[in-house]
């Protein structure tokens, strides 16, 4: 996800990335990564710790002023066979949650107009 | 192909959604979706969430995910083969033995799913499809967040900037297509049949552009020869 600071906004965290903050830790699926209480709290996440705790890389531009948290490092792409959170604009700009068709067998092909 | 395997299917419980992975965004997929006149859903990914989130380095790759939200099938060629590859480069043409076994591979994948959408078959349990997922190294993982970076970074008018990261990006996870197609100019490089794409299959030398999926019958197609030197 893209951060043009280093604070997080918890519910942010979650829409894109999965990560659930809890008082636990960062939370996905079966997994619970514990995070020292002051770096996570209800209203803010650092992206420093996500990254060092997670192996999520953190990619600054300092000219742009920017910020880029890639995915964990957790062996395989999921750490589960669930599929995970997806909502994405059709053409016309309409945001489709892949969820929203549960009870329905989907297949999910990734195309490219290149 | 989606279209008319969504019309076979319009009496089960079955949804295709198709995302373009197009980082210049939904006018570059809008031609071939208008074209393909879908029921189906069509999303448009300009990030490549989905090949980040599922560790895909090519198109077309499909997963497959039951009535519960289980992934069944982990990301595999929704059927393309690597028969393309013996394609003659001056003209784009490929000979009929090869048209044709690229065709029984869209047809074979195309009945598998219809057979996992009517009973069941081909679905993996957990461990397999967690088995079968692709690998995220720490390098893969600095491409997805370089590529999504540059590819922001051009959206906001820094192409210099955004050119460096979808450099990096692709240095870091040279396997990914994905990546190298959309990292520089699309006219240098990107188009299928340009001389840059085809220096780069070529490379591959003894490795699939398209690994076949794990499905009956894929294996009997016939793996095509490597490309001829000097075509």
């Amino acid at each position: 996800m893209i951060l043009t600071s280093l604070d997080i906004d918890p519910a942010e965290l979650h829409e894109r990335t999965g990560w659930a903050i809890k008082p636990e830790g960062a939370c996905k699926g079966d997994v619970c990564v514990p995070l020292a209480a002051a770096a996570a709290t209800p209203t803010r996440v650092d992206a420093r710790v996500m990254s060092d705790r997670l192996g999520m890389p953190l990619i600054h531009d300092e000219a742009a002023g920017v910020w880029c948290l890639g995915p964990e490092v957790m062996g395989r792409a999921l750490t589960t066979a669930r599929a995970p959170h997806l909502a994405l604009p059709d053409l016309a700009g309409n945001v489709f949650r892949l969820d929203s068709l549960r009870g329905r067998k989907i297949v999910l092909v990734a195309w490219a107009s290149w | 192909m989606w279209q008319q395997l969504f019309a076979d299917l319009k009496n089960e419980s079955f949804m295709v959604v198709a995302v373009a992975e197009d980082s210049r965004g939904a006018d570059h997929a809008r031609p071939w979706i208008e074209q393909a006149k879908p029921d189906y859903w069509c999303l448009i990914d300009p990030d490549h969430r989905v090949a980040s989130l599922y560790g895909m380095a090519n198109v077309p790759r499909a997963v497959w995910i039951d009535e519960e939200g289980r992934i069944v099938r982990p990301p595999e060629s929704a059927g393309s083969t690597d028969h393309f590859r013996n394609m003659d480069q001056k003209t784009l043409t490929m000979s009929p033995e090869d048209q044709a076994a690229r065709d029984a591979g869209k047809a074979l994948y195309v009945s598998a799913v219809k057979e996992w959408v009517r009973t069941g078959r081909h679905a993996l349990d957990d461990r397999a499809v967690r088995d079968r997922l692709p690998r995220i190294t720490p390098d893969v993982a600095r491409a997805h967040a370089h590529f999504r970076l540059g590819v922001w970074l051009r959206r906001h008018d820094r192409l210099e900037e955004g050119a460096r990261h979808l450099a990096e990006a692709s240095r870091l996870h040279p396997e990914s297509w994905n990546i190298w197609r959309q990292s520089a100019d699309l006219d240098a490089v990107g188009n299928a049949g340009g001389p840059a794409f085809w220096t780069r299959v070529q490379a591959l030398g003894e490795t699939p552009y398209h690994q076949p999926p794990d499905l009956p019958g894929f294996p009997a197609l016939r793996t095509p020869a490597r490309q001829q030197e000097g075509t």
